[in-house]
């Protein structure tokens, strides 16, 4: 184990390294511009054989690396934001190819709103239907760890889909933390080389690959439902074999003091340490409270948080975005409550909003907020509103 | 090149009749000649529109780009195909729609100087989808986003994609399929070289969209070159060369009243169109005798 | 039925990838013409102009030289009988 006190970005950089891509495209933007900055300068040294090819635009970047990945390559890039809006007909376009291809995204607002450069999840979200995996981390050793299952979920024969590994702008894409990364050697071991299969442009097979024009309209649709559906065993499959490697384990979701927890945080992303680290606070007071960190947003876990709310009596749900206008409008609350639905005991269901625009989330009002959800889950009263946490500069919490 | 060498292109097999494409349609030539010329060991790449057509009956491996970047994939293609130790001729056929859509990334690959064929089918106009107006449509002409006739002349590609840093740029005709050949084949000998991407912008008259009877294509390519609208010309470090020059140009107006997408043209409009043309000769004439 | 559906869904080809076969070829664009080209052997000089020509490839060289439409997929569109240098190139209506 090789253990380095990293940034976010430079913890991707070296675990994607260790992955061996054979091909990288990137275009700079904040906060996500020092992946392939660090990763250039590897390629530069000699300690990663890639080549780099910069494109003039993110449309053109994931264009390049889905001409690559059809010629077999393992590929990787890294966006944020609007560069990912920029790329999206491509990204539309790339889970229909069936290409493994990984990219790293570090959250930026995307829509209507006060603009910053820091987490929120309205980029993300705003390709949550294409068919890409969608697995957020909590911190940059969740980062570099994710990187690396990424691609063996990726390259599985089973899946051959695309995966976006989501992380938190600024707060962890900039903030260094020591991270503990596995050794080359015990890498190439986890993560063969990769072979596509399914094309190849060898002149005597003449394959053609595009549109499907016309044929298994609907069918096609419920083979991709299929696929993600799978991609759930996948990714436990995957996580508990790293875990076994390299002594971490990972899951489709994260519980923290659930066993016995009344009260849940369900959170993504880097609210799940500040959540956990106000739990604690709590615990010590009696309340108990625990937090389920939710990791693969696409495939959403609806059977692992059905199970949850077996002991589980009130859930609140964080989100880092909305959907102007519909029913939750946080996008995780309205999964969490679709999820819940069918059940004949459903648990109380609030929904809180941190983070909103790359808004920071004081560990404060994360305590406000469970005294605010717990009090309305024991006098029976929900609140049928959601909370906004740290309005005002992070000075209170606003129920409207 | 001996003309034994051009007839063992002409017999090549590589493309198949039997194409989706408009009787009379310029497009099938380009794509015949090009795959004849580069052989088996060519992927090709086409975007939505007309080339989709072909791509779709192409006997040789092949894969479908985005309208609005062709280009990039092909770069990215050649890259994978290049580390995987595949020796292939990644060949672009993609129309003036979807160059100028994507013309960013177009000339983003000249810029990078990525070893692709890029072989532009100029029909001046986004056909497939119903004719309508693309930068490369003429001053004058009829599309159904123009239906007064375009009020502007058109871009000039071929000598933006040079300046933007293309190791070899080259315009042809489907009139003119020795010169064609030709200049497939110095494309092929510059991406090998791994000089940078070699352009080539090709002229292909459509009956659909330009209004004539299927038979005339090839005599409406000819005028065009004749009347000096559309030169034969490749620029290749840096020097610019007429590869098929006319001793007398014939007068514009022979090759508008050919075709109905001209048909409301008054004569002051045909002469501006006359005075383009000599305008653009000329220019060419100047960059030719350039040092 | 379940195991009936799930053995069809295994048939969509994956990656929108198609082979020769799975494309449909050959369309058979013969079917389109309504007037047709008759070469006229005798005119015929075998320059291969029209061979050079055709849009589709249509126009196949014989053994003894000559040219001869392969009418299965000849578009009719005339090409050829315009650019024949010689004339020996007849538009005929299709029967």
């Amino acid at each position: 184990m090789v253990l380095r006190f990293v940034s976010g970005n430079e913890a991707v950089a070296y675990a994607v390294k260790l992955c061996r891509p054979e091909v990288i495209s990137a275009i700079a933007i904040t906060p996500a511009s020092a992946i392939c900055e660090r990763l250039v300068s590897l390629i530069a040294s000699g300690e990663l054989k890639a080549k780099f090819i910069e494109a003039e635009g993110e449309h053109s970047v994931m264009s390049v690396l889905q001409g690559a990945s059809l010629a077999g390559c393992r590929t990787f890039t890294a966006t944020s934001g609007n560069g990912l809006s920029f790329m999206n007909d491509v990204v539309y376009s790339v889970p229909n190819m069936r290409l493994p291809i990984v990219m790293t995204i570090c959250n930026r607002p995307l829509q209507a709103g006060a603009f910053s450069f820091r987490a929120d999840y309205s980029d993300s979200m705003s390709v949550r239907d294409s068919g890409w995996i969608q697995l957020y981390v909590e911190n940059n050793q969740e980062a570099a760890d994710t990187i690396i299952q990424a691609y063996k979920i990726a390259e599985d024969e089973r899946i051959l889909l695309p995966v976006m590994m989501v992380i938190d702008g600024w707060f962890l894409s900039y903030l260094s933390e020591p991270v503990d990364f596995p050794e080359q050697d015990k890498v190439d071991d986890f993560l063969p080389p990769f072979e596509l299969k399914h094309m190849s442009f060898d002149p005597e097979k003449a394959l053609y690959t595009g549109l499907s024009m016309e044929l298994f309209l609907m069918e096609s649709r419920l083979v991709y439902n299929n696929l993600m559906e799978q991609a759930k065993d996948v990714i436990k499959e995957v996580g508990k074999e790293y875990g076994r490697r390299f002594g971490r384990e990972y899951g489709l979701i994260d519980t923290y003091m659930c066993e016995d927890a009344e009260l849940v945080l369900v959170t993504m992303g880097s609210t799940s340490g500040t959540a956990k680290a106000a739990v604690d606070k709590e615990r010590a007071r009696g309340i108990p409270v625990g937090v389920v960190k939710v990791r693969s947003f696409r495939p959403f876990p609806r059977e692992e948080l059905i199970k949850l709310s077996e002991n589980a009596k009130a859930l609140v749900t964080i989100d880092r975005s909305l959907s102007y206008g519909a029913s939750g409008p946080g996008q995780l609350f309205d999964e969490v409550r679709s999820a819940l639905y069918d059940l004949e005991k459903r648990p109380m269901l609030m929904e809180a909003f941190a983070g909103l625009g790359g808004a920071e989330v004081p560990e404060e009002r994360l305590v406000d907020l469970i005294e605010e959800t717990w009090n309305a889950y024991v006098s029976g009263r929900r609140l049928n509103r959601p909370i906004w946490v740290g309005f005002f500069d992070g000075s209170r919490n606003v129920i409207m | 090149m001996s003309r034994v060498e051009f007839e063992d292109v002409k017999r090549a097999n590589l493309f198949v009749p039997g194409t989706d494409l408009c009787p009379g349609c310029g497009a099938n030539l380009v794509f015949r000649y090009a795959i004849n010329t580069l052989g088996k060991n060519t992927v090709s790449i086409f975007a939505a529109g007309c080339g989709a057509m072909l791509g779709r009956r192409a006997i040789t491996p092949g894969m479908m780009s985005l309208l609005e970047n062709p280009a990039a994939p092909a770069c990215g293609l050649k890259a994978g195909l290049d580390i995987k130790g595949k020796e292939m001729n990644v060949l672009c056929i993609i129309g003036d729609g979807g160059t100028d859509m994507g013309i960013g990334g177009v000339a983003a690959a000249a810029e990078r100087g990525d070893p692709i064929i890029y072989i532009c089918y100029d029909n001046e106009a986004y056909m497939n989808t119903g004719i309508q107006r693309s930068g490369r449509t003429s001053y004058g002409a009829w599309t159904t986003f123009t239906p007064g006739g375009k009020e502007r002349p058109p871009k000039d590609i071929p000598r933006m994609i040079a300046d933007a840093g293309a190791a070899y740029v080259a315009t042809a005709s489907i009139a003119y399929i020795n010169d064609y050949i030709k200049k497939v084949k110095k494309a092929e000998e510059v991406t090998k070289n791994d000089e940078g991407m070699a352009y080539i912008h090709v002229q292909s008259p459509c009956p659909t969209g330009w209004r004539y009877p299927t038979n005339l294509t090839v005599k409406v390519a000819k005028h065009a070159v004749q009347s000096g609208l559309w030169n034969l010309y490749e620029i290749y470090k840096g020097k610019l060369r007429f590869t098929v020059k006319m001793k007398e140009r014939i007068p514009v107006g022979e090759y508008v009243k050919l075709q109905g997408r001209f048909g409301h043209l008054k004569d002051e409009q045909i002469e501006l169109l006359q005075k383009y043309a000599d305008e653009k000769y000329r220019e060419l004439e100047l960059m030719e005798s350039k040092e | 039925m379940g195991e009936n559906i799930e053995e069809l869904l295994k048939k969509i080809p994956v990656g929108g990838v198609s082979t020769p076969a799975q494309r449909g070829l050959p369309l058979r664009t013969g079917l389109w013409r309504t007037l047709k080209p008759v070469i006229d052997k005798d005119a015929c000089r075998r320059c291969g102009t029209c061979w050079m020509y055709c849009p589709d490839d249509a126009i196949k060289k014989t053994e003894e030289g000559f040219y001869e439409v392969d009418y299965e997929y000849c578009k009719g569109c005339g090409v050829c009988s315009e650019e024949c240098p010689f004339g020996a190139i007849k538009m005929v209506r299709e029967e």
